[in-house]
């Protein structure tokens, strides 16, 4: 057990080393950072300044070592448009993203988990090709597209949602809905058919063979083995909605993380964007760790030692 | 509960636990309906054992699993009568609503299985597994009921059943395990169990141990056995008869005395030849029998058993030969005998 | 009537494959013959036909606030979700089966350096980081469709290193091993051809999940630039005119919606037709 985690821990903490030198490497590639700064007219001196001041100067290597032990600290710099610490920008912001992606984690959990059960126990029927046609189209229907359908149909016909905003439970439905959709139908899916592989399974037979009512037999012997491996699923989907919801937090002016990131994006505010990317990135691998640590809590079939 | 009034057996004293009468079977496949067992009829009683051999694709295992109605999705009962008595009058099986089913399984017939790892269900502790069998027949016990499944882990020599009633089966040996099968198996006292192969999955040493166990328990509450297996060598240890089939048809039956040692279809002559023998001489090769069983899709005239039978004569592909009276409660299905076809005729 | 597993004895036949195999030929040839398909030059602007619902005279899908024809724009916007889903997924599955090869096959510290680059990948937000290397590296269509292919090679990374995993292990593998044959010749000529049926129906999954992400580029203003019509760009137009113009958001989204399902619908088929776990009513 010790062992497990000692390894684990430290393919996280390579990975977490690896997404700052992806990142470190996109950003020193894409241009350079005192040009952004200072208006085209500056000087030569001024470029040399600004370069040594912002550490740009020294060696590639050196930079990293700089930017890495920063990064540790939770310093990443300052928004080149406000001055503000670019990890107090992103830290604001995470509520709100947390807040989106629960919303949207437990509207797809209330659809999957009763459509996904109830498909999968009754296969081949109408019920089931009706789920799994939702599924189909749920999974097609691309987020922007379905946030704008939502905002059409709910606040331009009929008024009764607003378009945008934050704070009330009402701002929360539609962009959780609009994001919900695909992890509803894909969580389904998922539920459907661990039931129909577990429903076969030579234990489910047995229990029927000791004559347990249906209930029991669906409750003790197919459910309990069907849904602990979506257990892992639901967590990394989870993590993924977190950095995913960028398009609906843009549309329906949501002040998430993701939202912060794209205008920093377009605004060329690299502090921000690293910090916002790395904590992202950073928090997944965390979710995945803690994942991987509970299911092995919750099999007993994985032996602890 | 259904009854036919001109087919039933009425029960007598040393009556009939067990009637299956013209069992017939099919499966359903890409190209249309396979028969998988053919007509197949046989009948038990209390504290009787009978054994059912052949080769994987006989449908030894789907008359097992016709009698439980746990038939794969795809595979159907299509013709026949499975006769059992519960509650006081005569069910046919075969017709009974899945409601009176439930009630039946564990109750009136239980079975075990061939692997007891994939059997039981791997998230939950050995006890509850007992427990639910029990439960499964009776009012929810507050009381007694830890006490009756201690009983039960002890009854099949589980070693400290009070310390393992709380694992799971994968803490559990091969032999372990199939313990608690038999465990849950017999915790309502059915009056028939069907055993599918329980000790193939097993090792040398632990099958002796379980078909000791088996013997011991259906003696002393004199619980009908169906035991199905290929290993001859475990029929005349459990049984007292014996069903051999082939391709989904009995191809014969009888006493297990009468057939070791005068088995009358060739299938079973070879069968026993083919037995690995303590005494055989060193140097000898262990006979087989060439070529592999046809496809029951295949559909041929004639028997079934023509292309790879040594004694065949003109006739055996023309038509099947009926199931045939050779001796006091001894059947084969053959035009030639073994008998008849004596030493002379040498293997082709 | 179901049986003990919950299934019922009856299948519905399904001929929802050969629907989707049908539509996605459909949409190759429109984008192919666009230029002859097409009513309009989908870039013509028209200010006196602007917002003009579907089935105005002469333009079936209406106009947009430019007064483009929709149905051309629609058209042409099929070229760029096609390219991206060949050309990036071709990308990808390249750069992701060489790499899903070498970690499966050599194993050992290739193995553990590859999966580490896999893991760093996956812990990016896919979006995010298409949007970050995009705004880094600039946005011609080219370089989308690059990028696109360059940041997806993970999930065929994955898979191909687990089926190689698999095929090492088989006889046919040691037999041809023991002939002396080398490296190369093994891994390309015995163990990839055996190892690539799950790729095809990665790609399907792939080329529906690119199509939509390079969509919500386009969406953002972060995709091809905007004198090549995309369906992408045509639902942002369509965002600010929702009161007054339904089809400008809506059409768009249903091509993206119908090309992304006949995708997953032709991916389930092959897997279910390829995975040998899937358990066949035989």
């Amino acid at each position: 057990m010790i062992l497990f985690l000692a390894r684990r821990l430290f393919e996280a903490i390579a990975v977490l080393i690896g997404i700052s030198l992806v990142v470190f490497v996109i950003s020193r590639l894409s241009g350079d950072p005192a040009a952004l700064m200072l208006p085209p007219e500056a000087s030569d001196e001024d470029f040399a300044q600004l370069r040594h001041e912002m550490g740009l100067d020294q060696s590639l290597y050196v930079q990293y070592l700089t930017f890495a032990s920063k990064a540790i600290h939770g310093d990443f710099g300052e928004s080149i448009r406000n001055f503000v610490p670019a990890t107090q920008l992103v830290v604001e912001r995470l509520p709100a993203t947390l807040l989106l992606a629960c919303g949207a984690l437990c509207i797809a959990l209330t659809i999957a988990f009763p459509a996904g059960i109830v498909a999968g126990l009754n296969r081949g029927s109408i019920i089931d090709r009706t789920v799994m046609t939702f599924c189909v189209i749920g999974q097609g229907v691309p987020v922007f597209w379905s946030s704008l359908l939502l905002i059409l149909f709910f606040s331009v016909h009929l008024h009764v949602l607003p378009t945008s905003g934050y704070g009330r439970l009402e701002n929360l439905i539609m962009p959780a809905s609009a994001l919900g959709i695909y992890t509803a139908a894909r969580l389904s899916r998922l539920v459907r058919s661990g039931v129909i592989e577990v429903a076969s399974q030579d234990y489910v037979r047995a229990a029927h063979a000791k004559g347990l009512a249906v209930r029991d037999v669906v409750q003790n012997y197919v459910l309990r083995n069907a849904l602990l491996p979506i257990v892992t699923v639901i967590g990394l989907d989870f993590a993924a909605l977190l950095g995913g919801a960028v398009i609906t937090e843009t549309i329906f002016a949501w002040p998430g993380v993701g939202r912060l990131t794209v205008e920093s994006i377009t605004r060329r505010d690299f502090p921000v964007v690293q910090a916002s990317v790395i904590m992202l990135a950073a928090t997944y691998v965390v979710i995945n760790f803690l994942v991987d640590i509970i299911y092995r809590f919750i099999d007993p079939r994985i032996k602890l030692r | 509960m259904s009854t036919n009034p001109a087919d039933v057996e009425k029960p007598s004293p040393d009556r009939n636990v067990l009637v299956v009468k013209n069992l017939s079977i099919v499966g359903r496949g890409k190209n249309g309906q396979v028969a998988l067992v053919d007509q197949v009829s046989f009948s038990l009683r209390a504290g009787e054992t009978i054994g059912v051999v052949g080769e994987s694709g006989s449908g030894k295992t789907m008359t097992a699993l016709a009698m439980m109605r746990l038939l794969p999705p795809n595979v159907s009962i299509s013709a026949g009568q499975i006769l059992v008595e519960s509650e006081g009058a005569v069910v046919d099986l075969v017709s009974a609503s899945t409601r009176t089913m439930r009630k039946i399984r564990g109750k009136v017939l239980a079975m075990i299985f061939q692997d007891p790892m994939t059997s039981l269900n791997p998230v939950l502790r050995v006890g509850r597994q007992i427990l639910d069998s029990l439960r499964a027949h009776q009012p929810k016990r507050m009381s007694g009921a830890r006490e009756a499944v201690l009983n039960l882990m002890s009854r099949v020599n589980i070693p400290v059943p009070a310390e393992r009633v709380r694992s799971f089966p994968h803490q559990f040996s091969g032999g372990m395990r199939q313990r608690i099968m038999i465990a849950m198996g017999v915790a309502n006292s059915p009056s028939l169990l069907i055993a599918d192969e329980p000790t193939t999955a097993l090792d040398v040493t632990v099958q002796a141990q379980i078909l000791a166990l088996l013997r011991e328990i259906t003696s002393s509450s004199r619980t009908a056995t169906v035991l199905i297996t290929h290993n001859l060598g475990i029929v005349a240890q459990q049984c007292s008869r014996v069903i051999v089939m082939y391709v989904g048809r009995i191809v014969e039956e009888g006493p297990v005395s009468e057939i070791f040692q005068r088995p009358q279809h060739p299938y079973t002559y070879l069968l026993l030849r083919a037995m690995p023998r303590l005494d055989s001489r060193r140097g000898e090769y262990l006979a087989n029998i060439p070529g592999t069983p046809p496809s029951p899709a295949t559909r041929l005239t004639g028997c079934r058993f023509f292309d790879r039978c040594p004694y065949r004569i003109e006739r055996c592909q023309r038509e099947e030969p009926p199931l045939t009276q050779v001796g006091a409660g001894h059947s084969a299905r053959c035009w030639v005998m073994m008998e008849n076809s004596g030493s002379m005729t040498q293997p082709r | 009537m179901k049986s003990w597993t919950f299934a019922s004895r009856f299948q519905l036949p399904s001929l929802t494959p050969v629907l989707a195999t049908l539509g996605l030929c459909i949409v190759a040839i429109v984008a192919v013959l666009a230029p002859a398909l097409a009513p309009f030059n989908p870039n013509l602007q028209d200010i006196s036909q602007r917002l003009l619902p579907p089935l105005a005279p002469g333009h079936l899908l209406g106009t947009d606030q430019l007064g483009r024809d929709i149905l051309s724009r629609l058209i042409y916007g099929s070229r760029i979700s096609l390219t991206v889903g060949f050309v990036s997924v071709a990308l990808g599955s390249s750069i992701g089966t060489l790499l899903g090869l070498c970690a499966g096959y050599f194993g050992g510290l290739v193995d553990d350096i590859i999966r580490w680059l896999m893991n760093v990948f996956l812990a990016f937000p896919f979006i995010l980081l298409v949007i970050t290397v995009v705004a880094g590296f600039g946005s011609s269509a080219v370089q989308l469709v690059v990028i696109l292919g360059l940041v997806s090679w993970t999930d065929y990374a994955k898979v191909l290193r687990a089926e190689v995993l698999s095929v090492r292990e088989r006889d046919f593998v040691t037999a041809a091993r023991s002939t002396g044959a080398t490296n190369r010749v093994l891994m390309f000529r015995h163990i990839l051809p055996n190892a690539i049926s799950p790729l095809i129906v990665l790609g399907s999954f792939d080329a529906a999940r690119l199509i939509i992400v390079a969509a919500a580029l386009d969406f953002l203003g972060l995709g091809v630039p905007a004198n090549i019509p995309s369906w992408g760009s045509m639902l942002s137009d369509g965002r600010a005119y929702m009161q007054v113009a339904w089809w400008l958001a809506t059409i768009p989204g249903i091509a993206i919606m119908l090309i992304v399902i006949c995708l997953n619908v032709l991916g389930d088929w092959l897997r279910d037709r390829t995975d040998p776990r899937s358990r066949a009513v035989e």
